[in-house]
Parts: C-alpha cells; sequence; structure tokens
C-alpha cells in the first residue's frame, strides 16, 4: 500500500491510492464556528429537502448536528472506531485482511433516531454551586454540552474512496468534492462500512449508496452549500481551503484581494483557529471546527486533535491538548483578523475566494473577483431627525 | 395500550434501513473487474452521470412568500418550485438572484448582517402544507342543531361534509338570531401573524357586529405586566440588531436560543466583540451553553436574584444617580402614612389640585404633581413632563424626613429610594437571597459588581417566568429597578426585553383603522375569566386568585351571575360567548387547566357556547371538538397577500402564496366577508350595527376587488408605514419608519426628555394604586408562589421560610412542572408534520417508527367520518417529559419507561426521559419536570385508569388570575399611539391625538396567565421493555466522555514523521 504524508498528524502513513504531486488550486472546505450554533438543524432540514427526501431516502440525514456528548447518528458512530483504533493507528493503518479500511457497519437501530440525545447535557447538577468557565485560569464548564454540525468532509484521502471495490468513488479534479457514482455503484456498502464519519448511505429501494455531494451544483456556480447559505446562526464559512498567501487576486481582477481565502486564514494561519473532526481517523477531513470554548480541553482533545502523547504536527502548543486550549482561547477572544472574518460568516450565498479586514469595514470576493460583501463590523445607531418620531408607536 | 417489544423486521417494511442486512456482504466478493478507472483519488473517466443531482436540483420556477407563524421572527423565503409544486425553500440574501424580488431585506436598508433568516420551520412548511392532518373541506358535526347544540357530543360526534355556502350559512343564522350581538366571540392567537385577509378580519367583523375579541395574548402569560407596571409600555424590547451592543448580559429563564432562532447570532455575537453572558436558569438550559456563568436557581425564586443585584449596586455605592433623578420614580416623595405619592398641591399654597376623583383624572390626563427634595432640602413641585433636562432642580435620591402641609399638619415622607434601598438591604442581602434562591452569595455579588461595571449592560427575562403567579410582576420591577440604577436603559446594548408573545401588532400603528372602522371597535375579553366562570361547574373565584383567606371583595361583573371580579375592576368584559369563532389558534390544545375546560365550558351541557367554530390547517384537538369546521389554506396557497411585522425586527413584510390550493379552503378574510354578505341578507337594516356589514368587506366580495386597498389606507394611517407603497412590499421586504434603527424601547424618553407612560412620567417603581397596597405589593419584594413552593404559599420570605406547604410536604408533590416552548415547533403548529415531529422527539423520534405507536397515532388521527379521507400518519414520535436521573431513580424509572404525573388538577400518562439538565430536588426542595409544551393528544399515550379522559401536557396546568393585575386605575399607554408625540402627528395618523390609557386593555393589561405555578407529583406507570438504543447505556461512553477512549500512544510508532505541508 503507498504511503502518505498526513499534515493534520505530522507523519506518514497507508493508503491505498497514490495523490496528485501537486496539491489542487481550489478544493472543498468548510470552517464552523461551534459557538455560535443554536442547534436549530435548519442546516439538516435544508440538506435533506434538497437532496434526499426520495423513496428510500427517509433515515438519510447527510447533514445533521448533533449534541454531544450524548448524541450521535448513527449512535455511538465516533466511539466505536476510538475503541478499535491503537494509538497513532489510521483507519487505513488498522485495515483488516482483505480490507482497505478499518471500518464497521451501523446497525439499522443505530440510524433509526437521528435526534438521539438531542440537547442533552453531561454532568453532575451544581447543588449549592455554580458553573463558569474562565479560560485564562484553564476553568471550563463542569456540566457541558455542544452542538455538532456533521457532514460528509470530502476528505483528502477519503476512506470511503479507498474502501470501493469498483472504483465508483472519486475526487474530482476541479474542487475535490468526493462523489459516489450512481449509474457505477452495486451497492455492496464497502464505503458504509469505511467511511469513520458514516455519511454514505445505503438506499434499499434502488439498492445504491448515496453519498453526500458537497452541493456541487450550487458550487460550479460559484454559490455556497445549501447547509451553509441555511445557517441562521452565521456558524459556516465555505470555500477555498488551498488557497493560500502567495495567490493572485480572485478571478485575476486587480479590484479583488488576493492571497489567503478566509477560510484558509482560519485553518491554515499562525492565528489557527479550526481543528479537523478526528484527524486521527487519517481521513485528512476537509471541515474544520472553531471548537467551544467552554468544553473541557480533554474531551476536545479527543475529538479534534491526533491525540498522540507527542505531538507531531505544526499545530501551535507542546502537546495537542495544549493546541486545543490556545484554540478555545482564540475562538473566545478573536483577534481583529479573525473577528473580521467571522463577519463574512452568514453575508452572503455567494462563495467568498478573497477578503480583506480595514478596521471597521469587511470585504469578500467571490471566484469571478466581484465583491459579495461589504459589512461594517460596528454599526451605528441610525436616528431619525424630528420630533413626531417615536420608538413607541 | 400495550407497550409491546419493537420488532425491528416488521418495522423495516417502512422502507429505510431495513434492507441492510448482514447476508448482501457476500455480494462483494464476486466483484467483477473495473479496468475503466485507474486512480479515482486523481481523476476519474465519464462524470456524464453527474447529471442525476442537477436534475435533482433543477428548478422551474422560484417564487417567494414569508413563514410568519407565533414565533414572532417572520422570515421571507424563497420556494423552489418544480410543476407547480413546492420541492424546498430557501433564506433570501442581498444582491443576489434569485431572490425576494431583486434584493432581499437589502430594499429594507439593512446591512448583511442580518442574512439569513428563516429556520428549519419554514424550510419544512412545504412538507407541513402536504401532511396528512390537513383539512381537507369545511364540516358540521353530526350531533349539532342550531337549536339544539347538544355540546356533550363535542369532540366525539362525527363529522359531515358541507359546502362551504352552507356553512357560513349556518354561522350568519346563528350570528343573526343573537339577542346580544356582544355574545358573538372571536378569538384568534395573535393578531399580527395574518393582519388584514386572515383572522385581522375576524376582530373587524367583531367590531361592526359589536361582538368581543380574544387573544391568546393575555392569556397565554404574554403580557409582562411588570413592565406596564413600571414603564407603561406593553413590553421594551430592542431589535435583535442592538443585541450584540451590550458588553455584559444576563439571561434569566428564557431559552433564547432555541425560541428565537432567526436572529440569535445576535446575541452569540456579543461575546465574540469582549461581551459576557450569564445565565440564572433552575436547569441546565441549552442557553446555558452559551453562558460564562450559570447560576442555578430554585424554580419560582427569581424575584429575589434581581432584588440580591439590586443590594449589592446599593449597597456598594454602585449605581447612576443622575440617571436616577433624571428618569425614575426613585426621588420622588411618598407619604408615609398612605402609600401615596405626596402632591405639590399638599405642599405648595398656590399649586393648583388634580379633580378629586380617579376617573375624572383619568379623563383630564392629571393626577396632580408631584414632590421633591431639592439640594438644600426644600421641597420643589415636580410635574410628570418635568424629566431629565427639564427637571427645575436637581432632586436629592435619600429622603427621610417631615413636610409640612399646606392644611398645617405634617407628615413623614421618604423618597421612593429610600423606601426601595431600605427594603431592599433589610431583606435581601446575598445571604439571604443564597437562603431563598440557592444561588451562591459571594456569586451573586461578583455577578453584580461585573454587572455594573460594564458599560452596557441588558438582561432577558422570558415567558417562562410570566407564568409564575409573582415573577412575572415582582421579577420585571426589580430588574427595572437594576437597569435603572445602573442607567442601562435608552441606548443600543442596554435594556430590559421580555420578548414574550408577540405585539407585534403596535408597529403597524395604522392597524385600527382596519380593524377599528368607522369608531366600531370590538369588545376585549379575557379568556381566563371565561373559562374559570362560564360553562358548568366554576372555579373558586378566590381559589384561582390565591386569595386562600377570602379577603378579597368580589363583584359580579358583566354577564357573569355570581361574584368574580374584585371591586374597581369595571373595565374588564365579561361576556358569555354563544358564537366562538376562533382562527389561528389551537385553542383547546394550549388551553390550561384543560380537562376543566373542556368538561365545563366545552362540554358541559350548559355551556351557553351554542355553536363552535374552528378555521384551521390542520385537524387540531380543537377543530375535533368543534361544531362547523372550516379549512384554511397554507401561507403557500393563499390567494390574497397578507402582512406581517414583528418586535425584534425593523421589517413589514407581506407574503402571497405560490401554488394552488390542494383542498377546498378559504382564508378566514373570504370566509368572514362571505359571512358580513349573508348577515345583511339576513338582518333588517334598522336592526344592524352598522349600515352594511357587507360594504366592510367589498373588496374580497366585488369582482375587481383589491384587498392590497385595505393594506394601502392602513400604512397610509401610520407613522411607520406612511412612506410604504404595498406595492414594493412585492418586491421584498421594507424596513418600518421609527425613532432609531435599531429599535431601541425609551430612546427619547432618556435623549429627548419625554416622559415615561406613567402617572409621574417617570420609571415608577413604587405603586399607589389602592390594590397595590391593599395586597403589600406596592414596594417591589420576592413572595413564595401561591401553590409552586415548599414553604408559605403566597407570602414574603420572613414569614414563609418557617412554614411548610402541604401540598408539598404532606401530600408529596415536590416537582414544579415546566413546560417550555420547543424549537421543532411553534407551540403546537408543525406538530405533525414529519421531520420536525422526529426531532422534537429526540430519543423517541424513530424514522421509521414503532408499530403500536403507529396505530395509536392514525386511531387519533383519523378523520371521524366516512366522508373525509384517512390517511395515514407516520408514526414518528411521541412526548416526553425529562427528569433528572436521581430524582428517576427514587421511582425506580428508567429512560423510557412511562410516568404519570400527577397534579391538584389531572394527570398525564407520558414516557420519561432521563435527563441530567434537570433541576434534582436534591438541589434545593424544588425539582422540574420538563415537559416541552405544544405536543398534540395523539403523542401521549392512553392512561388505562382513564381511557376516555382528556390528554395532553396541559391536563395539570392552571388557571391562576393575579387580582394586583385586576386593576381599572393602573395608567398606561394604549396599545397604539404615544401620547408624547400624539398632537403633533399628522391628522390622519391613526393615534393623533391619542392619550394614555388606565385600567383593562387588550394585551396591555390584564391578569397573564400564570398557569403554570402549579406543584405536581410523579410515579412510574409502566416499564418500557423497549427503548431506542441508549449510547448512554454503552460501556465505552464514560471513557468517550472523558476523552480516554483511545489510547493515546507516542505518537510515531507507525509512521515516518516529514515536516511542512499544510492540514
Amino acid at each position: 500500500m503507498a504511503q502518505t504524508y498526513n499534515p493534520q498528524l505530522g507523519r506518514e502513513h497507508s493508503y491505498p491510492y497514490e495523490h496528485r504531486e501537486e496539491e489542487r488550486d481550489y478544493h472543498w472546505g468548510m470552517v464552523i464556528n461551534t459557538n455560535r450554533c443554536i442547534n436549530c438543524n435548519t442546516c439538516s432540514f435544508a440538506c435533506k429537502s434538497t437532496w434526499t427526501s426520495g423513496e428510500g431516502e427517509e433515515y438519510m440525514w447527510w447533514m445533521n448536528v448533533e449534541t454531544e456528548p450524548y448524541g450521535g447518528y448513527p449512535m455511538g458512530w465516533d466511539m466505536r472506531l476510538l475503541d478499535d483504533l491503537e494509538a497513532d493507528q489510521t483507519i487505513f493503518d488498522a485495515a483488516e485482511n482483505g480490507e482497505q479500511v478499518r471500518g464497521y457497519i451501523a446497525e439499522k437501530q443505530a440510524w433509526e433516531y437521528p435526534a438521539l440525545g438531542d440537547d442533552q447535557v453531561h454532568g453532575e447538577y451544581p447543588e449549592g454551586e455554580v458553573v463558569e468557565s474562565d479560560l485564562e485560569n484553564d476553568e471550563y464548564h463542569d456540566i457541558w454540552q455542544f452542538y455538532l454540525p456533521r457532514l460528509c468532509n470530502h476528505c483528502k484521502n477519503p476512506a470511503c474512496l479507498a474502501a470501493c471495490p469498483r472504483k465508483a468513488i472519486y475526487k474530482r479534479e476541479e474542487d475535490g468534492i468526493v462523489l459516489l457514482d450512481q449509474e457505477r455503484c452495486r451497492g455492496y456498502r464497502r464505503c458504509v462500512k469505511a467511511c469513520p464519519y458514516h455519511k454514505p448511505m445505503y438506499n434499499p429501494e434502488t439498492g445504491v449508496t448515496e453519498k453526500p455531494v458537497g452541493c456541487y451544483p450550487r458550487i460550479e456556480e460559484g454559490n455556497v452549500p445549501r447547509c451553509v447559505s441555511s445557517c441562521i446562526g452565521k456558524t459556516r464559512l465555505h470555500g477555498n481551503i488551498n488557497r493560500g498567501p502567495d495567490a493572485g487576486p480572485a478571478g485575476g481582477k486587480s479590484s479583488a484581494a488576493s492571497g489567503r481565502s478566509p477560510i484558509n486564514y482560519l485553518v491554515h494561519s499562525d492565528e489557527k483557529v479550526a481543528l479537523p473532526l478526528y484527524p486521527q481517523f487519517g481521513t485528512q477531513p476537509q471541515v474544520f471546527y472553531m471548537p467551544p470554548y467552554h468544553v473541557p480541553p480533554e474531551f476536545l482533545t479527543q475529538m479534534f486533535t491526533p491525540n498522540t502523547e507527542v505531538k507531531e504536527n505544526e499545530w501551535p502548543g507542546d502537546t495537542y491538548e495544549e493546541s486545543v486550549r490556545i484554540v478555545q482561547e482564540r475562538a473566545r477572544n478573536p483577534s481583529h483578523e479573525v473577528l473580521g472574518i467571522l463577519q463574512l460568516f452568514g453575508a452572503t450565498t455567494r462563495l467568498i475566494e478573497t477578503y480583506n479586514v480595514k478596521e471597521n469595514r469587511v470585504k469578500g470576493w467571490d471566484r469571478n473577483g466581484e465583491k459579495v460583501v461589504d459589512v461594517p463590523i460596528e454599526e451605528p445607531m441610525e436616528v431619525r431627525e424630528g420630533e413626531q418620531w417615536t420608538n413607541q408607536p | 395500550m400495550k407497550l409491546s417489544r419493537r420488532d425491528f423486521l416488521t418495522a423495516a417494511g417502512a422502507g429505510a434501513v431495513g434492507a441492510l442486512a448482514e447476508g448482501a456482504w457476500g455480494a462483494t466478493q464476486s466483484t467483477e473487474p473495473i479496468t475503466s478507472v485507474d486512480n479515482p483519488l486523481k481523476s476519474y473517466p465519464n462524470r456524464d452521470w453527474e447529471q442525476v443531482y442537477h436534475d435533482i436540483y433543477a428548478y422551474d420556477e422560484v417564487d417567494w412568500t414569508v413563514c410568519h407563524p407565533n414565533c414572532t421572527q417572520s422570515c421571507a423565503l424563497n420556494f423552489y418550485m418544480k410543476n407547480g409544486v413546492p420541492i424546498r425553500a430557501e433564506q433570501v440574501y442581498h444582491n443576489e438572484e434569485p431572490s425576494v424580488g431583486p434584493s432581499g431585506y437589502e430594499d429594507a436598508g439593512v446591512s448583511q448582517h442580518w442574512n439569513p433568516r428563516g429556520c428549519m420551520k419554514g424550510l419544512s412548511l412545504h412538507r407541513r402544507t402536504f401532511e396528512p392532518s390537513r383539512i381537507k373541506y369545511p364540516m358540521v358535526r353530526k350531533g349539532w342543531d342550531p337549536e339544539d347544540p347538544n355540546p356533550e357530543g363535542r369532540g366525539e360526534d362525527e363529522f359531515e361534509r358541507v359546502s362551504w355556502e352552507e356553512a357560513i350559512d349556518l354561522i350568519a343564522e346563528k350570528m343573526a338570531s343573537l339577542e346580544d350581538n356582544k355574545r358573538f366571540h372571536i378569538f384568534n392567537a395573535i393578531k399580527a401573524d395574518g393582519l388584514f385577509t386572515r383572522h385581522g378580519s375576524g376582530r373587524r367583523l367583531a367590531s361592526v357586529f359589536g361582538g368581543c375579541e380574544w387573544t391568546e395574548y393575555d392569556w397565554y402569560a404574554d403580557l409582562p405586566p411588570g413592565h406596564v407596571i413600571t414603564t407603561g409600555y406593553q413590553t421594551s424590547d430592542a431589535d435583535a440588531a442592538a443585541w450584540r451592543k451590550a458588553d455584559y448580559t444576563i439571561i434569566q429563564g428564557k431559552n433564547l436560543i432555541h425560541n428565537k432562532l432567526a436572529d440569535n447570532h445576535f446575541l452569540q455575537e456579543t461575546r465574540e466583540r469582549g461581551g459576557k453572558m450569564v445565565g440564572v436558569y433552575p436547569d441546565y438550559s441549552p442557553t446555558v451553553q452559551k453562558c460564562d456563568r450559570w447560576l442555578p436557581v430554585r424554580p419560582g425564586s427569581d424575584p429575589a436574584f434581581a432584588l440580591g443585584m439590586a443590594h449589592v449596586i446599593i449597597n456598594e455605592g454602585l449605581y447612576d444617580p443622575e440617571f436616577m433623578r433624571k428618569f425614575t420614580s426613585l426621588p420622588l416623595l411618598i407619604r408615609a402614612d398612605t402609600g401615596k405619592y405626596l402632591r405639590a398641591h399638599e405642599v405648595f399654597e398656590d399649586h393648583e389640585e388634580p379633580p378629586e376623583d380617579l376617573d375624572t383624572q383619568h379623563e383630564h390626563n392629571d393626577w396632580g404633581d408631584f414632590v421633591v427634595l431639592d439640594e438644600n432640602g426644600e421641597p420643589v413641585p415636580m410635574t410628570r413632563e418635568e424629566v431629565g433636562e427639564e427637571m427645575p432642580t436637581t432632586p436629592q435620591l435619600d429622603v427621610d424626613t417631615d413636610v409640612a402641609l399646606v392644611d398645617g399638619s405634617t407628615v413623614t415622607v421618604q423618597s421612593d429610594f429610600a423606601r426601595q434601598r431600605d427594603n431592599i438591604i433589610e431583606n435581601y442581602d446575598p445571604e439571604t437571597v443564597e437562603e431563598i434562591t440557592t444561588i451562591p452569595a459571594d456569586k451573586l455579588a461578583q455577578t453584580a459588581r461585573e454587572f455594573a461595571d460594564a458599560e452596557k449592560g441588558q438582561w432577558f427575562t422570558g415567558e417562562g417566568i410570566n407564568h409564575w403567579f409573582h415573577s412575572n410582576d415582582a421579577l420585571q420591577r426589580a430588574v427595572f429597578l437594576v437597569q435603572a440604577m445602573l442607567g442601562n436603559i435608552g441606548d443600543a446594548g442596554q435594556g430590559y426585553y421580555n420578548y414574550s408573545g408577540q405585539y407585534k401588532i403596535e408597529l403597524l400603528d395604522g392597524y385600527p383603522h382596519y380593524v377599528n372602522p368607522d369608531g366600531h371597535s370590538a369588545h376585549g375579553m379575557y379568556p381566563g375569566y371565561a373559562f374559570a366562570f362560564f360553562g358548568g361547574e366554576k372555579l373558586d373565584p378566590h381559589e384561582v386568585r390565591g386569595d386562600f383567606d377570602r379577603e378579597l371583595d368580589l363583584v359580579a361583573q358583566g354577564d357573569a351571575e355570581e361574584p368574580v371580579m374584585p371591586k374597581n375592576a369595571g373595565s374588564y368584559t365579561m361576556s358569555k360567548p354563544s358564537v366562538l369563532w376562533t382562527m389561528n389558534c389551537n385553542l383547546l390544545n394550549q388551553t390550561k387547566h384543560q380537562e376543566h375546560v373542556i368538561e365545563n365550558f366545552v362540554k358541559h351541557p350548559d355551556t351557553e357556547n351554542d355553536l363552535f367554530i374552528v378555521s384551521d390547517m390542520h385537524m387540531t384537538y380543537s377543530a375535533r371538538h368543534a361544531d362547523i369546521v372550516l379549512p384554511v389554506p397554507s401561507w403557500l396557497e393563499c390567494e390574497y397577500p397578507d402582512i406581517t411585522v414583528g418586535p425584534e425586527n425593523p421589517f413589514v413584510q407581506m407574503d402571497h402564496g405560490v401554488m394552488e390550493p390542494i383542498y377546498d379552503t378559504k382564508q378566514d378574510g373570504e370566509a368572514v366577508a362571505m359571512v358580513a354578505e349573508k348577515l345583511d341578507e339576513k338582518i333588517p337594516p334598522e336592526e344592524r350595527n352598522v349600515d352594511s356589514y357587507r360594504a366592510y368587506f367589498e373588496e374580497f366580495l366585488e369582482e375587481d376587488g383589491d384587498v392590497t386597498n385595505y393594506i394601502q389606507e392602513t400604512f397610509d394611517r401610520g407613522m411607520t408605514t406612511q412612506s410604504i407603497d404595498v406595492d414594493d412590499l412585492e418586491d421584498g421586504p421594507e424596513r418600518l419608519d421609527l425613532k432609531t434603527y435599531p429599535r431601541i424601547p425609551f430612546y427619547s424618553q432618556v435623549h429627548e426628555d419625554r416622559p415615561f407612560y406613567t402617572k409621574t412620567g417617570r420609571m415608577e417603581f413604587h405603586k399607589e394604586e389602592d390594590r397595590f397596597i391593599e395586597l403589600d405589593r406596592d414596594d417591589i419584594d420576592h413572595v413564595e408562589s401561591v401553590e409552586g413552593t415548599p414553604y408559605g404559599v403566597n407570602k414574603k420570605w420572613e414569614e414563609a421560610k418557617d412554614e411548610e406547604n402541604p401540598l408539598y410536604h404532606d401530600e408529596g408533590n415536590q416537582f414544579y412542572y415546566n413546560t417550555p416552548h420547543p424549537k421543532y415547533r411553534t407551540h403546537s403548529s408543525w406538530g405533525m408534520t414529519d421531520w420536525n415531529l422526529i426531532w422534537a422527539s429526540r430519543d423517541f423520534g424513530s424514522v421509521s417508527g414503532d408499530p403500536e405507536g403507529t396505530d395509536r397515532l392514525v386511531d387519533d388521527f383519523s378523520f371521524p367520518t366516512g366522508d373525509g379521507e384517512s390517511e395515514d400518519v407516520a408514526p414518528l414520535g411521541e412526548a416526553f417529559v425529562e427528569m433528572h436521573p436521581s430524582d428517576a431513580e427514587n421511582i425506580d424509572v428508567e429512560n423510557g419507561d412511562y410516568v404519570r404525573i400527577t397534579g391538584k388538577r389531572g394527570d398525564l400518562v407520558v414516557r420519561a426521559m432521563v435527563s441530567e439538565r434537570q433541576r434534582p430536588r436534591s438541589a434545593g426542595d424544588m425539582g422540574q419536570l420538563t415537559l416541552w409544551h405544544g405536543w398534540w393528544p395523539q403523542h401521549f399515550p392512553d392512561d388505562e385508569a382513564d381511557e376516555d379522559g382528556v390528554k395532553g401536557y396541559n391536563t395539570i396546568t392552571n388557571i391562576w388570575l393575579d387580582p394586583l393585575q385586576e386593576t381599572d386605575d393602573l395608567v398606561h399607554k394604549a396599545v397604539f399611539g404615544d401620547p408624547n408625540v400624539s398632537d403633533i402627528v399628522d391628522e390622519d395618523i391613526a393615534w393623533h391625538g391619542a392619550e394614555l390609557e388606565h385600567g383593562y386593555e387588550e394585551t396591555v393589561w390584564a391578569p397573564t396567565g400564570t398557569n403554570r405555578d402549579d406543584l405536581v407529583d410523579v410515579e412510574k406507570y409502566e416499564e418500557a421493555d423497549w427503548w431506542p438504543g441508549d449510547a448512554r447505556r454503552d460501556d465505552l461512553v464514560e471513557d468517550y466522555i472523558g476523552g480516554s477512549l483511545q489510547p493515546s500512544g507516542s505518537g510515531s510508532s507507525t509512521g515516518t514523521s516529514t515536516p511542512g505541508g499544510d492540514d
């Protein structure tokens, strides 16, 4: 099996296919600020109404929001793999005989309750005490929950792709979206077993497996996916995760900003504020989460870092738990640049390729170099002149 | 009902994942070789198939409308249509195609910060439109006869399909035969959801006909009386855009992250901007997740918390004396002997007296002038207009002295500040407050200091608080006191918001022109009275007022036959509804003390309610009990457009249908117009209340009629809408013309020195109205609940703490019954929409369902007649009650078992969800049970002990009437019109010349429904022998939560480390 370098882990591991020699100029990516998420599941309904409201798709929620730590669709989906994997073993390293990927099939019952654990909380009721967090003093909520929006990660090492015996799953050259060819699939469900995020789902009516499509009909038009555009909590930003600091202006237009995409800044700049979900599985997921700042870092370290004793990647801090603490603090008290980028969240349905942040104004340009966002950070109050006006009509 | 083990193989027939059986795995072994794909990570040869998803995504056209249920938010949505059917909805954005008209909310003059708006309910509106509970055609109950209404058959008889003409004729005939037109009653939940062409037209009919109108606003605890008591204003809520300007937010008993979804981000954004958030809740409300600190509070003790905050602020001198002097009653002098504000004519010879009796005072808006002490200790008169910079002197705040009166006597007076301070310092120190609330004293004090230190502080309380008999006034008055002492009023990021109910209606200030045409105005009606005192058995009028010692002097009023109302409450309407027509309202599902209401008001032979008409989209519990059922279209099917406005956003929006109606439905406006037309036929001109009823609804009836004319005429009569052309609303939302954007309550009071809408012109803390004094609630105190307390009921702490509530101690009702607003429903609407029901049912929401549950839902849900085609409803979920694990363990209940909850007024059986978030009894006496509100009866199992009993979450709630709120002499602003500027607005503005009002006013001042203030007990009913697979039982879960499930190894045992590269 080929070896691939995984920057999320800071080391090489096996993967059945060779990667391209050069990274794509463009790759689908997303950042989710869990601190803004209100668990309304509008994203889930948006996704379902767009893609999976057909026969045999009744149980499919490509997009779902889980309440950690008790939620899970399918139930307990992450616990089993965490238990099965050795330390610093990816799902590819841990593959069993004849298979490419270590995984498991979630049983029907596990898919039955998409809202399981919705809004549940973990911890002791604070009898005679209060619950509070104070990040500077490493104090976190000791009764806690948080909302984890879950979707296909359009991984750079997709497990579904690795597992498909018919090679019916592929990564699009132009944008990295991972698709399952509905005409070639024979319903073997290797991908259903392999994906550690459990997003490929089998349709018993058609006998074919379906997987999330990254809203490619929208991406092709320069719009963001439905789960992003529908997010009333303004928790999400979608865009080109591969656009780094050296890239030219959006659309080649000199009027547009050049350099990093806003999500690239949040994920790859020196003030990284967003982390991948279970990077230790080895798939290089491309959805990144600004972690909840009230939640104990021990849990988040297991969920959002390689979770090894020795830290091997380039994230801040000397240990992964320290990385988490640093990122939590950055999410709680964002820099001006990050605060500026947060104003782009939910501002437009257009896909924001480049941006700039000034003292009190944030702008964004789409892939054609058209300006699509222009907002102040602080909005002044408007007062109508004239004695006859009132706020209590 | 039998709770049998689920048979998954049977259930698999429902579709989904049943076929995912193990055997199929063998198939992968016989894979044919694939040669055409080399490395799918790099490239893929044939991508033509991708057209599949382009086809799924494709649509023919886009049309837009507005989703505006009773949630206050109102969101414009684009509906994507294929073959005339909406396939999905998307929110609208600025500048984008396809969007609302050309530019979404941009035309409304707001920034992209408002994008996007519209939650999961709007996104499933098309599924709600097509779901099987829709009412398909008009129906009449078979047992009903105009001459013999036979109310006992309600809810049981079958229905018969009739034509619209027949149904309308029956209604008009009954109305025409009324001897007293006042006994025609229209009931709608919230007027502002369908202002013109829907139930607003019902109000218009009631007005011209001379009938009554009820709204659920008053009844459903939507009134926050403390606001009216303190400021004279209905409820002082700001635009959501103002929230994020706060440096410090206290959020108390309000689950804002689940019931203000659309614009919630503005609150979450405060924290990114350095803001701090502190939550005060008895349970770990989902909103606690967003708080920096959670102060767990004993249910019902909230006012004491706010008073404890006030204690620290006063004791440590953290207050803002200038604001207090300028805008509050705190410097005004109060007579120690009478408890009345000292009047200027009592002190100054030459000062004119106000009229002697109260009625004339109200009539002249002259309640006398007030008195302060200047810096030299000299009394100075102060009129209600002399606020802010216009004060004649700088008054002292702290006064306790004797003042010589013109009659030669001397009277001891205190400033209001001295009065409040003395009481608070004596009774609400943080340690005492800890005893009352269980909130640690040091953390309360720390919170108070931080809050006082913040430049801008805002405070939210919610409707849950309103449900406590005493919290709704005392907590609100106490919060206002803190905010006034800190000067946290009148700017963005400051204030005290309640967001209970939707007084949206005020913002459309030309509205009286439509609903009260030509000076005809429907009588207001308070539902609590009707349900408590009309029909069969009446409730005890003392008992429901917490007047256990029977001290209140009650009198009969209106149609009432026996004493029901305290003296001096004469403005409260009491009329028995012979004809009751509900629109936009699932009255009987949502009503409190449900069993009493059903058995005595709805089904009792003596009800005197001869005709009960329900207009609804769905066969709700209420529709099931109607005599005549009228089907209405969904917002997607409406033929006539309508208007909506909301209290936390600045928009006026107009909806319109996007598809052909799928059933034989009519909008309320059209049905009402048809009734009006019939009334002209049936009632001779000389007996009519107006020349022609039909004339008021011509735009609905004439061939070339255009109902938008009604809308434009109304816009032209309102300050907020005068500049808006109704045609422009067809292209997208517009912004209302108000003093400020974002709208900040009392901006002009604080920045332009205009009086508040009270007698004193100031935020008023001490109240001098007789009833307040009689009840010893003239100053601000925490009073223990009338029922929901372990301590002495209806008493202040000093007395209450050493007493025992027998209901708690002897009868063992030791839980508070909490029924907060759900997020996947708006009240009971979307209750049967498949996706919403699955999610609302949480652990018990199944994508393929429980076969037993299927039967139950379908049985109860089917139309009870052969005519109405019965379609199966997907068995998707059921109701549950949350309780703490330790309390569940006490009664041997595990997650998923069934429990019976029993209160003084009824009981119910429901599934239990064991939940660590609930307050256990061990945390300080009162435990809490949470049953999210708005479930339909179908979501509850039968109770074998009472199979025909009333089912629902409201069987154990109560009807309480607070006599404090039955006062005729409380001065306030009317719903419409700002008396401060009513003389200078144009004469064509509907509220030109409006003055202050007093006493009862629908949606402003009435006893609010403090209906959940009760104690319940819970017992095991039946063990479930199946429950959804429960992740919490998994052996792995403990390690998972602790972050130690995966062993963390050394790091580089299997791979080769190479530096560099992005993630």
